[in-house]
């Protein structure tokens, strides 16, 4: 068959919804990784500070949340973070948080620091840098 | 695994979506920048088709982008000339006025066995009938022979030249082209008259049909039904 009719006008429809989506996934995920990064990071060192004061309750509060959160959000993240990373992620909180029952302090420092590090990592990668760039 | 069928067809659609919207050229056309883009998107689509861990996205986001960037150099290209230069290149004289450009074919990186072989598809042995020969930017090679060996033409000989419209495909497979008979303004019932007179029965019996611009309705029936070939002459002016 002979295509009398070259379509045009579904490209430029094509151009301006990939051009929408790419807009809408520039924006959200940014927000929402930005957003639980700094929530779950600061309750993570409210935790650190807590078992330094030896505040056992304080650090089990502070790591349910942590845990819950992650836990909660876990579908989201996955969305836009490599699938590994977000495991590990909530594995570790779970981790800590059955440390900071077992008043375990030497391990679950070690833990929480990797909390830290991988949320703020994630928070990262979402970031516009050079490093990310180069 | 069921995740991988999903993601595989999931980008796959995509890729052949972006692929239809960006042009159908054959590889062999493709411009620089559609080459590019055409080997960049398997690459792209195959890692999150395999890998369930990595996020769908991770592969939609780039194609989406690269689908994006094609677009704007495709339509920057066609609104300036200098663009179009730097993105596609521009077409080099290999052969003018019958003298091989030797300093052409080296900035090019054109070899004289690259072009012999060029012109032996073009059915040209003797690189002394060839007066232009021009290096397109798509990589095929444009000939116009001297004068002596080009071919001569309807009008050279004042004779009358063959119509020239495309023949309608009016049936393929034994399925009717409604659009296409409107095309060549006839009917359906017109049709079903012709292949009556030409003693096919059915219309699903045809495997193939066209009618010519001169009116000649060519036809012919599935292997099943004796795959015989027939031709007929209709009038040009019958309008079913």
């Amino acid at each position: 068959m002979v295509n009398y009719k070259p379509s045009a006008r579904s490209s430029v429809i094509a151009a301006v919804a990939a051009a929408a989506i790419l807009l809408v996934i520039f924006i959200f995920p940014n927000m929402i990784v930005k957003d639980l990064s700094e929530k779950v990071s600061a309750k993570t060192r409210s935790t650190i500070e807590a078992l330094y004061a030896k505040d056992w309750d304080m650090a089990n509060t502070d790591m349910e949340f942590v845990a819950n959160t992650l836990a909660e959000n876990e579908h989201t993240l996955m969305l836009f973070m490599d699938h590994r990373l977000v495991d590990e992620l909530i594995a570790a909180a779970r981790g800590c948080l059955h440390l900071v029952r077992k008043h375990d302090s030497a391990q679950v420092f070690v833990e929480l620091e990797f909390i830290i590090n991988r949320i703020e990592y994630l928070a990262e990668t979402e970031k516009f840098m050079w490093g990310n760039l180069l | 695994m069921l995740i991988l069928f999903f993601r595989s067809v999931i980008l796959y659609t995509m890729v052949f979506a972006i692929l239809r919207l960006t042009g159908k050229r054959q590889i062999s056309d493709l411009q620089p920048f559609d080459l590019v883009m055409t080997l960049l998107l398997a690459e792209l689509a195959s890692h999150p088709a395999s890998d369930i861990a990595t996020p769908l996205l991770y592969g939609a986001v780039p194609i989406l982008t690269l689908f994006l960037v094609q677009q704007l150099l495709a339509y920057l290209s066609l609104k300036s000339h200098k663009i179009r230069s730097f993105v596609c290149g521009r077409p080099l004289i290999v052969i003018a006025n019958g003298i091989i450009q030797e300093s052409v074919l080296k900035a090019a990186r054109y070899t004289m066995n690259d072009l012999l072989e060029q012109l032996r598809i073009k059915d040209i042995f003797e690189i002394d009938k060839v007066a232009y020969a021009i290096l397109e930017t798509n990589g095929s090679l444009s000939v116009l022979p001297k004068g002596i060996h080009q071919q001569p033409s309807f009008g050279d000989f004042k004779l009358k030249p063959p119509e020239e419209q495309p023949p309608h495909i009016l049936v393929l497979d034994g399925t009717v082209f409604r659009e296409e008979l409107q095309r060549a303004g006839k009917s359906e019932e017109w049709l079903k008259l012709q292949l009556q007179r030409m003693g096919v029965k059915h219309v699903k019996d045809v495997f193939f049909a066209s009618l010519s611009a001169n009116g000649l309705l060519h036809v012919q029936d599935k292997e099943r039904a004796g795959g015989k070939d027939r031709r007929i002459q209709t009038t040009v002016t019958d309008h079913g």
